[in-house]
């Protein structure tokens, strides 16, 4: 019913739209008129700069331009378009009638003129940042290319550092940004395909591929999902992420995202596909499997026995972030008798006077730390120390002599904290099933705890994206699957891109494999 | 929808995992006293031909399942009858394989939480898996079943200190027939239950597979569980029959330094992965069953009625552990006869019979 009753209003304003449009379509030959159509059309909008001027020479040549003020570059209007149309001798040079194609072909100085006869086309240059330029007796309009804007410089993405490698970073514009990826993919085969996404706000968003090496299955489906997203407005990549989601339900990312030109380059090179989204520095790519979590674009740069520990830390501990408080609760209340009996002795000793039992202790304090993570992020830097010392101080020492929570319990809170932000992609997903499991172990012990795990394994095999199985290279390592998964190999041995992403042309380093053969 | 497609070396991972799933728990062949490894032996080459009549079948009609191929073989109406009893066997099974588990819980883990809690948790994943469908299942073995690998070793050689091998002396001190009678009940529970994956199997990759997969299956399954049962005897002797779990009981036993002992819920997990993924196969199979019955266009639709049905069957099938023990080696092996020998040959040979005359027909392996 709320989708119809949508889907009406929808219908109704863009027929809205079209009717306001359709009321003045076509310019008039008269300048005066058409000045005062555009005025209309952006009436209540007083960044329109309208601007008159004439020739010197030929009288007849009145023109005039538009364009949006902050969206354009001013020096480009003044030295390339007024200047020229100024100060040229027009009544010499001008050979035939047609005075608006000369100005087009011999004055104005600019990569990119277009002849328009479309007023929404018009207008929604005029929005994206070009000028009109208006000639009196004429019903066209020239649309010249004169970009501008302030847009954040290229810096090093602090949402992810690394010690060795590139460090440049995406910035919100989306030129810029395929600028950067092509500059490190010098190759025809480099394709992009332009796509407007949202009723409104007409983001702009682009498929990325390399032909030949992404598959055109994957390729079909992601233009399809995103044909089908019918939403008024774009603002983020993580928009289009959610929407065009395989398991919408899931926690766990199916389609990644980047700030680094290197790590998409190299995505694209494994057969995979980009989509880049005006106003956005994260660029997404599809498909996006588990093992992809704990890929760091350091991991190629670095020696590879290192950069292959590193990952094999990443896998750890994001298991470990998910099972080590459950495996804690289960041990403690259930199954005394696996723990050595110092130890056992220990936790119980700990524990006297404490007034919660394990499992209510255990929530409390995830909670508290989840609570610490979220103002870590969100507080401005000056009150950092603060949010530091009643993290450290109080809630855990003091809470500990207050016996208000045992010691061990803070210290499993603490582990699982950092081994939680170890694996910042995986966070939502691990605190949902942290807590799961912890429900679990808290009913079964270690029976209740391990159906939990085994639940959490179905669904993450139950998963694919954009066809390809969510879980794929995790449990092979025949071949070359296994190779980029829990380790990194060294480069000389990763003659094959991954199977079944690049399908088409799965040889990386020729020359390599026929050594080998 | 597409079809689910199940690769050889998952299908071979589910076999292993559904025969030495429960029979880890009860423990095989307890009729022949301490020569029950040579009655699992005995079963392992009695249930030879049964695989091959399993594999033949599926290989005649490759992508069906069981309750097609009755369809297919027996005609409408006698296929039916068979069907429902297949069903029943299925459902059955599930149940019985539930109430193991719960009873195991209820005696060594939890004695105070009530039986029921254990038994619909497990239910519930049950119907979880049986709705995510057989390739999720698949690979869901396939990642967990090197880790199970790695639990067995670990243990199997942890527990050398503890192994006393003239336990198993005098070998066949009391003659053949308690060894061929062990060898019986080891061919009912657990190897010739596999007759259910001829439900599943329709989902197989090749025509040639389902014996190379039986195969396999069978052979390291049995081979584990031979391990597994010299291990249980030479730990415990004499006192295996005062446990209604010999593994765990077993694997309870290993000391090693001050640090390493009481490791048996390690062994937990074995149990609860084989128990789940069995009862959750012939969950499937009954659901299949049931849904090719009133002709459903997907099984998937009537899992939660019948794992409920089930979960609630195998609380009140037994009335205590006695009761288990003694339909599980007593009766069991001549209940489940008929479904695991007497109707996959019936099956056969009518499947021969009709494969020649389609040959005959239309020599199209298409010809239904």
């Amino acid at each position: 019913m709320i989708k119809r009753i949508k889907k009406r209003n929808l219908e109704t304003t863009t027929k809205s739209m079209e009717k306001n449009h359709s009321e003045n379509s076509g310019l008039n030959k008269s300048l005066d008129d058409n000045i005062s159509l555009f005025k209309n059309i952006f009436k209540n909008d007083e960044t329109l700069i309208i601007r008159g001027f004439q020739n010197k020479r030929l009288q007849s040549a009145q023109c005039c331009i538009f364009y949006l003020d902050g969206m354009v570059n001013a020096e480009i209007i003044n030295e390339n378009i007024i200047q020229p149309v100024l100060s040229n001798d027009l009544s010499e040079n001008i050979e035939s009638n047609n005075l608006l194609e000369e100005l087009k072909k011999k004055v104005i100085v600019s990569n990119n003129v277009t002849l328009e006869t479309e007023v929404n086309k018009m207008v929604s240059s005029i929005i994206n940042g070009d000028t009109l330029f208006l000639l009196e007796g004429y019903d066209k309009a020239l649309i010249i290319s004169s970009k501008g804007g302030e847009t954040r410089p290229i810096t090093e993405p602090t949402s992810s550092r690394i010690i060795r490698g590139p460090r440049e970073g995406f910035t919100e514009s989306i030129m810029l940004n395929l600028s950067l990826v092509r500059r490190k993919i010098k190759n025809p085969e480099f394709k992009v395909k332009f796509k407007e996404i949202g009723e409104r706000t007409h983001t702009k968003t682009c498929i990325c591929y390399i032909e030949g090496l992404a598959l055109e299955g994957i390729l079909n489906e992601l233009e399809l999902r995103l044909d089908k997203i019918e939403i008024d407005g774009i603002i983020d990549s993580g928009y289009i992420q959610e929407l065009i989601k395989d398991a919408p339900y899931s926690p766990f990312e199916t389609i990644g995202s980047s700030e680094r030109p290197d790590v998409i380059a190299a995505k694209l090179l494994e057969g995979r596909i980009a989509l880049f989204v005006d106003g956005s520095p994260f660029v997404l790519t599809v498909p996006y499997l588990v093992v992809e979590n704990f890929q760091s674009n350091e991991d190629y740069y670095n020696n590879y026995i290192f950069s292959s520990m590193n990952r094999l830390i990443r896998g750890f501990t994001a298991v470990t972030s998910i099972t080590i408080p459950a495996i804690f609760l289960s041990l403690v209340t259930y199954h005394q008798e696996m723990l050595p009996t110092p130890l056992l002795l220990s936790i119980s000793s700990s524990r006297q006077g404490v007034p919660f039992p394990t499992v209510v202790s255990l929530f409390i304090m995830l909670f508290i730390f989840d609570m610490l993570r979220e103002a870590g992020t969100r507080m401005p830097s000056s009150v950092g120390q603060a949010v530091n010392i009643v993290g450290t101080l109080v809630l855990g020492q003091a809470a500990v002599e207050a016996r208000l929570v045992s010691a061990p319990v803070i210290i499993v809170t603490a582990l699982t904290g950092i081994m939680t932000l170890i694996n910042m992609n995986f966070i939502s997903a691990t605190i949902i099933f942290r807590t799961f499991l912890l429900i679990g172990a808290s009913f079964l012990g270690i029976y209740g705890f391990l159906m939990c795990i085994i639940i959490l394994y179905l669904h993450l095999m139950s998963i694919r994206s954009f066809g390809v199985p969510y879980m794929m290279n995790v449990t092979r390592a025949k071949d070359h699957d296994g190779q980029d998964a829990w380790i990194r190999a060294p480069w000389w041995a990763m003659t094959l891109r991954p199977k079944i992403i690049a399908a088409n042309d799965l040889v990386r380093q020729s020359s390599r494999l026929g050594k080998e053969k | 929808m597409q079809k689910e497609q199940l690769s050889d070396k998952e299908a071979i991972f589910l076999i292993i995992v559904f025969v030495i799933g429960s029979s880890l728990i009860t423990g095989v062949g307890g009729e022949a006293d301490n020569d029950a490894w040579i009655a699992v032996v005995v079963g392992l080459i009695m249930v030879m031909p049964m695989i091959l009549v399993f594999s033949r079948i599926l290989s005649l009609f490759q992508g069906k399942d069981l309750f097609d191929i009755l369809t297919l073989t027996l005609g409408k109406r006698i296929s039916k009858i068979v069907a429902i009893m297949y069903i029943w066997y299925a459902f059955h099974l599930g149940a019985l394989v539930l109430r193991n588990f719960g009873e195991f819980i209820n005696i060594v883990a939890m004695p105070e939480t009530p039986m029921f809690v254990p038994l619909f948790c497990l239910g519930l994943l049950c119907i979880v898996a049986v709705r995510l469908g057989i390739e999720v299942m698949g690979r869901t073995t396939a990642y967990f079943l090197p880790i199970l690998f790695l639990i067995i070793v670990i243990v199997q050689l942890l527990a050398i200190p503890q192994l006393h091998l003239n336990y198993l002396k005098p070998i066949l001190g009391s003659g053949l027939i308690p060894v061929l009678k062990g060898g019986f009940s080891a061919l009912s529970f657990p190897f010739a239950e596999t007759v259910l994956f001829i439900g599943v199997f329709g989902s197989l990759k090749t025509k040639k597979s389902p014996f190379k997969v039986y195969y396999w299956g069978i052979l390291i399954s049995a081979l584990i569980i031979i391990i597994t049962t010299i291990r249980n005897l030479a730990v415990l002797g004499n006192m295996r029959d005062s446990f209604y779990f010999p593994s765990y009981a077993a694997v309870g036993s290993i000391k090693i330094g001050n640090f390493i002992e009481r490791i048996e819920v390690s062994v937990a997990f074995i149990f609860v992965f084989g128990v789940f993924i069995k009862s959750s196969i012939c969950l499937l199979v009954a659901c299949k069953g049931i849904g090719k019955m009133f002709n459903l266009k997907d099984y998937r639709s009537i899992v939660i009625q019948t794992g409920l049905l089930m979960i609630y069957l195998s609380y009140i099938i037994y009335d205590n552990s006695m009761m288990m023990k003694y339909w599980a080696f007593k009766v069991y092996p001549f209940y489940a006869f008929p479904f695991q020998v007497i109707i996959p040959i019936t099956i056969w040979i009518f499947a021969e019979y009709k494969a020649r005359k389609n040959k005959m027909n239309c020599f199209s392996s298409k010809c239904p």
